[in-house]
């Protein structure tokens, strides 16, 4: 019985293959993906719309609506790019619900313990002894990424942080792999725009 | 960087992430050595990259673990009473065949469609022994009805002629019983059914005969017969036109038999008299359904099936009788009798969920949404292809919501939500409600 096997016999088996297995009804085989991906998709949801209690309910969301809609999966494409829609479709429909909320985003704090982004950063530019400071460049970057328009934002998201190749984004992006890389061209060269002052620092990284 | 250079432009992206073929790697390392415009491009979305790298990768919260899981677990177990459904397309390893031919031999033999197909069949065989009962062929053998080979018998069927002269005179394969194989697989069953060797049961066939007696009765042109009538000389006249199954008995087998399926028929006639008799055709159908449903269980003792008969109409009669008092708005005596329907028998029927539903209904009705929710919640739980589930699923919500619990009611009108038919109005109930402010 499906249902009753081990979950050490699911070790080596592609994701398609557990889908498979969940579709038989087997638990154990979506526990296996849900581990896998449940940290990768709070990434991409948090890093997709900036808070981390609403990509704590996105996250569910997701993981809901795949249990939900198992059964749809055809094995057309890989189930990685699968959910990743999935996520991406539930983001952009809780970013047009709150698109009026949107523009005071920066007012607010991105995370629920922390202080606005906006305060982190301050209205003043960065000094030489900050350059160094790695923990400013971080919030640097988070806002230059903030900043990305949301067709560049993903790209650069998935293909950064999540090594996703531009074949698959394009499949979950619904666009040619021509306009993926030429968005991707587009949000490097923002970043590095928005990033010079780091120039150096990053260097150093190198 | 020139117009040459711009072709490049998508293999330094690819190069800067590792996505090129080896094979055009040499080539473009040849060229951004040669080529400052191209280097200084390469080198600044390294720079990027290094600095995209330093950003911190957020605490993952575990809190939706729980839920997420029971969910899966839940779906799973739905969706493994359903195997059909799930492996409807192939696996993803699986090629598909370049043949059009191929590809709907492949459909056609994928086991959900083969099963389906297998279990049509095996509906279709159950339905056309069940307009012919082993009890009748019995009954129809006992007059006298004479042996010949399968093939004229269906043929006599099928063109609907009498051949009440050519079946008077018993032919000499009467006596010849290795003739019955000719017969094929049913008549091996009948013959089988009706041996001596093996004791003859009232078993599902009789029940079956029983849920399809309110179609006989609909008939005014077919004879009502009782066994015990057709056993007489007098009613020879019953049998014009010989099935083709009666053939396979041997005639001198069958004077034993009808005897214990008297005695059957008059015990559950001594049940009956007391049972409410049935009126409406919603009535009929309804009774025929379970007993149907029933008589998929394996054959049981006489005792054993008068007791089941009698269960069934009394979880059907109180049934009907909640159900009377719920439209008449009585849903005290409603509740009272759901719940006697429920614990009725020992195994749940096809009303269980429907009559758990009702209950929760009238607990709602009179404003008692806490026990409602004992209802709803064991739906919910219990009966996940119930077909009222997301009606379910809204009155549970707004029991919660009424009750303070946002949370649990939340998480039902988001399940609601994914139908599309419930989206909006889930959507505006969602909307409604205060999130609260941490999970």
């Amino acid at each position: 019985m499906l249902g009753k096997r081990a979950p050490w016999n699911m070790d080596g088996k592609t994701d398609e293959e557990l889908v498979t297995m969940f579709q038989s009804g087997n638990a154990m085989a979506f526990e296996k993906l849900f581990d896998k991906y449940k940290a990768p998709i709070y990434i991409f949801l948090m890093r997709q719309c900036g808070n981390k209690d609403v990509a704590s309910d996105l996250t569910q969301d997701v993981f809901t609506k795949l249990i939900r809609k198992a059964n749809t999966f055809k094995h057309e494409s890989k189930f990685s790019t699968w959910i990743y829609t999935i996520a991406r479709n539930t983001a952009m429909d809780h970013a047009r619900k709150s698109k009026h909320r949107k523009h005071s985003s920066l007012d607010t704090s991105p995370t629920s313990d922390g202080p606005a982004l906006i305060e982190k950063i301050g209205d003043h530019g960065p000094t030489p002894e900050r350059r160094s400071n790695a923990k400013e460049l971080q919030n640097a970057l988070a806002q230059a990424i903030e900043n990305l328009p949301e067709d560049q934002k993903e790209v650069f998201i998935l293909r950064e942080y999540h090594g996703m190749p531009f074949g698959d984004i394009s499949t979950v992006v619904n666009a040619k792999v021509g306009t993926v890389k030429s968005r991707m061209r587009y949000a490097l060269e923002f970043l590095r725009r928005e990033l010079q002052q780091y120039e150096e620092y990053s260097r150093e990284l190198s | 960087m020139s117009s040459k250079c711009t072709e490049f432009n998508d293999l330094l992206l690819e190069l800067a992430y590792d996505e090129l073929e080896p094979s055009q790697v040499n080539m473009l390392m040849a060229h951004k050595d040669s080529c400052n415009e191209c280097r200084t491009a390469f080198e600044q979305i390294h720079s990027v990259r290094s600095i995209a790298q330093t950003l911190e990768v957020p605490e993952i919260p575990s809190h939706f673990d729980k839920d997420i899981l029971a969910l899966a677990k839940q779906t799973a177990a739905a969706m493994q009473s359903t195997p059909f459904l799930p492996s409807m397309y192939p696996p993803a390893h699986i090629q598909k065949p370049n043949s059009i031919f191929k590809r709907i031999q492949m459909f056609i033999f994928r086991p959900p469609i083969f099963g389906l197909g297998l279990a049509a069949a095996a509906a279709l065989i159950a339905i056309v022994s069940l307009k012919q009962s082993p009890h009748e062929k019995m009954l129809e053998t006992a007059q006298g009805a004479p042996f010949m080979d399968a093939a004229p018998a269906v043929e006599e069927l099928n063109t609907e002629k009498p051949q009440l002269a050519k079946s008077d005179t018993p032919t000499k394969k009467d006596t010849n019983p290795p003739q019955i194989q000719k017969a094929g697989p049913n008549y091996q069953t009948s013959a089988t059914a009706i041996s001596p060797d093996a004791p003859v049961q009232p078993d599902i066939h009789e029940k079956k005969l029983h849920a399809s007696s309110s179609k006989r009765r609909a008939a005014p042109n077919r004879i009502k017969r009782n066994p015990d009538d057709l056993l007489s000389p007098k009613a020879s006249g019953a049998s014009t036109k010989p099935p083709a199954a009666s053939y396979a008995a041997p005639k001198q087998q069958i004077n034993q038999v009808p005897t214990e399926v008297a005695a059957y028929n008059k015990a559950k006639k001594s049940k009956k008299g007391s049972a409410r008799p049935s009126n409406t055709k919603k009535d009929e159908a309804q009774r025929s359904y379970i007993e149907n449903d029933a008589a998929q269980e394996a054959p049981m003792t006489e005792e054993a099936a008068v007791a089941d008969i009698d269960t069934v109409d009394k979880k059907n009669s109180l049934f009907q009788a909640g159900l009377n008092a719920y439209n008449r708005g009585d849903c005290k005596t409603a509740t009272t009798q759901f719940k006697k329907m429920l614990d009725t028998g020992t195994s749940p029927s096809n009303t269980t969920p429907l009559a758990t539903h009702y209950i929760a209904k009238c607990e709602k009705r009179t404003g008692r949404c806490g026990q409602a929710l004992i209802s709803y919640e064991k739906i919910l739980k219990q009966y996940y292809q119930y077909s009222k589930r997301d009606e379910a699923l809204w009155e549970a919500a707004a029991c919660h919501k009424k009750l303070g619990h946002h949370g649990r009611a939340i998480q039902l009108l988001k399940e609601l939500s994914l139908n599309p038919k419930w989206k909006t109005k889930a959507q505006k109930e969602l909307d409604s409600i205060d999130k609260p402010t941490s999970n």
